[in-house]
């Protein structure tokens, strides 16, 4: 991480002595040949005085891009500042990546533009400030915003915008005096062809000296472009290594990419002045400008390529192999081999086939990615029920339902919700490693086939497996939504998260007792409590329920106790696990 | 006698090297260390976060879970456990944390029989609140460990691990949560 840091900053301050150093031998030239046009004498004040105001112009724009940079660029993309409340997971994302960095948060803003894309800018780690625009944070999930906000993190964190903010500057001070110089050459010429009051003088070192600066001035301004260029992509394959390092996830960012690339809008806000500073090239291929600007990025499908193939590990070693693998970007190495090896030995997150996972929290849809490529119904297949957790994070439990799966898969027995009964992950997970080693030899599921994985088909698919024929959710927020057929659909309401479930595990409908009676519309016809309270519940002078010492479960005739301090509408019986209703609220 | 000179010129200029290079390897463990205790630092920060979203949670989840008491109460426990670990290191606190990520995953796992608790505002974004602190606390602890790996290592090479000896920089412990013993939650079978 740190060596890192270090190496760009060596790049970065040899860049720039390059760039000057061009600059001044520009401005040597210029300033000589033209005090020669006068007097014939070489060399003389002009060389002084041509380096002299290049490094004026030179200063000048720097210090505006230094001060003004920022706010510049914020303004030219109508970005506006956001705070915690405007978007917290947007907040929340970016908070996570600079701790993960070892940076002080930056500044968040907000574009409003359905094109998805994101830059960062700002001189200091201190100062920065990141940009995401409204496509952006609406249309990726939170892994994939982690990926991109990580690979600006990166940037900040390798202090890209500062120097190719400076590298910049140079490249256009050098374009500017080489189009400056050439131009009063072919006007001068015309005027000033007969007056040669050089005459013989020195008259053949003028010559020389003219046509070396005019060579100068006509290469100098490409090279310049394609050095400023060639550094601009090898920071964009950095920042995606860094944002692997930082995340341990390339999927997220793979996919990310996959979203904003197969997204068709045009981002209007960005410009030839800012397109370089975005994560995607902004400028699209239907676009009549594309081929002029496309080289600040590299191609956004090898990119895509490369996060797929990383399976080694998560640090910058491994995402040099990955673009080695595939034969993307530059030859030789992206970084020196000292900077290589500092990381060694950092893993990808993986989960417990090795298969890397999301690290998403508690709580939420452990979702594994790397480079297989097995559809659901090989996973399926192999691994069984296994298979279908692995592709979409739950367990598909005999009765039909979903089970979630905690992310970090520290708990090895979970519960069906519906059903009550009992997964032992640990038993099923070595009976699958057992079955699919058996099927096909070790290795038979793959960790690092390299292939490409599709994690958003194999979640669909396993989606339309646990619903055959039937309405498809929201998927993992209607965890406890049951309308499998072979369980009788329980009046089941459109949206999940605002109605109030109702649990139907023995399939026969008509025993269960209903405890939502704000939106159901119950076609099998079921026992509603009666009078809305079956056990006789009193409600005491402040309105709190007096509960009997004991009650019967109506489903399974356990005696259940009801433990002190209680107070709520419904629980669950401890033995069947059905919702007893206390009373409708 | 001029190589007498010659030799003792260069074993004096070894010897002004051998002290700078000295004092470099020293001034860069000083400024490892200090990145570790920062780092710590930051988690400590991050885990306070979560032991103080805890109690929030509990209020808000104890009216549709009221049944669910020896869950909520094994939460407030082991967030106890792990207020009173906290100042006492990343060994320690490792273990305390790790009890508690237990006792949360618990809880979790029997918050999803209650769909209706999801449908709660509040209960929502709180959700997003403590699912962003468990991720800090794996990026603080990745951005720890990570500091630690390079600070172990770079004291442990020869031939710093001379300066190190000299300078009594010791290695620092990786922050782990997971624990060794793997009990099953328990889980109502009755």
């Amino acid at each position: 991480m740190w060596e890192l840091i270090e190496f760009n900053k060596r790049q970065s301050y040899l860049l720039i002595a390059g760039l000057a150093l061009i600059l001044i031998i520009l401005g040597a030239l210029i300033g000589t040949l033209s005090v020669a046009y006068g007097n014939g004498e070489v060399p003389n004040v002009g060389s002084a005085i041509g380096i002299v105001a290049a490094i004026i112009i030179w200063t000048v724009s720097s210090m505006g891009a230094w001060y003004g940079g920022d706010r510049m660029v914020l303004g030219f993309s109508k970005a506006k500042p956001i705070k915690h409340s405007d978007y917290p997971q947007l907040w929340n994302v970016v908070e996570e990546m600079s701790i993960a960095a070892g940076l002080p948060m930056p500044k968040v803003y907000m574009i409003d533009d359905s094109a998805p894309n994101a830059f960062a800018t700002g001189r200091t780690p201190e100062t920065a400030s990141i940009a995401v625009t409204k496509g952006l944070a609406d249309k990726l999930t939170r892994d994939e915003l982690q990926g991109v906000v990580a690979h600006e993190m990166g940037h900040i964190r390798n202090r890209d915008i500062l120097f190719m903010t400076l590298a910049g500057v140079l490249v256009g001070t050098i374009a500017l005096l080489c189009d400056y110089f050439l131009r009063s050459m072919y006007f001068g010429r015309g005027r000033r062809g007969s007056r040669r009051s050089g005459g013989g003088k020195g008259g053949w070192v003028v010559v020389v000296l003219l046509v070396a600066t005019v060579v100068f001035a006509i290469l100098a301004p490409v090279f310049a472009r394609l050095l400023y260029m060639a550094i601009s992509r090898r920071r964009e394959y950095l920042a995606d290594a860094t944002s692997v390092e930082l995340t341990r996830y390339p999927p997220g960012l793979a996919s990310a990419l996959e979203k904003i690339s197969g997204d068709k809008e045009v981002l209007e806000v960005a410009n030839r002045a800012t397109a370089h500073l975005y994560i995607v090239n902004p400028i699209k291929p239907h676009e009549e400008r594309y081929k002029k600007l496309t080289s600040t990025h590299p191609p956004l499908k090898e990119r895509i390529a490369i996060l797929r193939t990383i399976a080694t590990g998560a640090a910058i070693i491994d995402y040099e192999r990955a673009r080695r693998a595939i034969g993307a970007g530059p030859k030789k190495s992206l970084v020196s081999q000292k900077t290589m090896h500092e990381a060694e030995g950092v893993e990808l997150k993986t989960g417990p086939l090795g298969i890397p996972v999301e690290q998403g929290a508690q709580g939420t849809i452990s979702r594994p990615a790397g480079p297989t490529k097995m559809t659901p119904d090989m996973l399926f297949e192999k691994l069984g029920p296994m298979g279908t957790m692995l592709a979409s994070g739950f367990l598909m439990c005999a009765c039909g339902e979903k089970v979630l799966v905690p992310t970090s898969l520290d708990k090895m027995i979970v519960q069906c919700a519906a059903c009550g009964s009992i997964h032992n992950l640990q038993a099923q997970l070595d009976q699958a490693k057992a079955a699919a080693q058996a099927a096909s030899g070790a290795g038979a599921v793959p960790a690092t086939s390299g292939e490409d994985y599709d994690v958003e088909k194999m979640a669909q698919a396993a989606d339309d497996y646990s619903r055959p024929g039937g309405p498809g959710t929201a998927g993992v927020e209607t965890k406890g939504k049951v309308d499998d057929s072979r369980l009788k659909p329980a009046g089941s309401t459109g949206d999940a998260p605002a109605g109030k479930e109702s649990y139907d595990p023995t399939g026969d409908g008509g025993k269960a007792v209903r405890f939502s009676d704000e939106e159901d519309a119950s076609p099998e016809g079921t026992e509603a409590p009666e009078e809305g309270n079956p056990f006789g519940i009193a409600f005491d002078a402040d309105g709190d329920p007096v509960y009997p010492e004991s009650v019967v479960c109506p489903h399974c005739g356990e005696d259940l106790k009801i433990p002190d301090g209680f107070k709520g509408s419904r629980g669950p019986c401890s033995h069947c696990r059905e919702m007893i209703v206390f009373f409708e609220i | 006698m001029p190589i007498a000179i010659a030799v003792m010129v260069g074993c004096g200029v070894l010897f002004v090297v051998a002290i700078l290079w000295f004092i470099g390897a020293y001034n860069r463990f000083v400024g490892m260390r200090n990145n570790v205790k920062n780092a710590w630092a930051q988690i400590d920060v991050q885990l306070k976060r979560r032991h103080d979203l805890i109690p929030n949670l509990v209020e808000v989840v104890k009216d549709y879970m009221g049944f669910e008491q020896e869950t909520l109460e094994n939460v407030t426990k082991a967030r106890n456990v792990a207020m009173g670990a906290s100042g006492q290191g990343p060994g320690a606190q490792g273990k305390a944390e790790a009890g508690l990520n237990r006792a949360l995953q618990g809880m979790y796992l029997v918050m999803e029989n209650y769909p209706e608790l999801k449908a709660n505002q509040n209960v929502a974004q709180l959700q997003e609140e403590l699912v962003s602190t468990e991720n800090k606390i794996a990026y603080s602890r990745q951005f720890y460990n990570d500091s630690v790996m390079r600070y172990n290592t770079g004291i442990q090479k020869i031939p710093a691990n001379i300066v190190a000896g000299f300078g009594g920089f010791r290695e620092e412990e990786f922050f782990e949560i997971e624990d060794s013993e793997r009990e099953a939650p328990k889980v109502d079978l009755r």
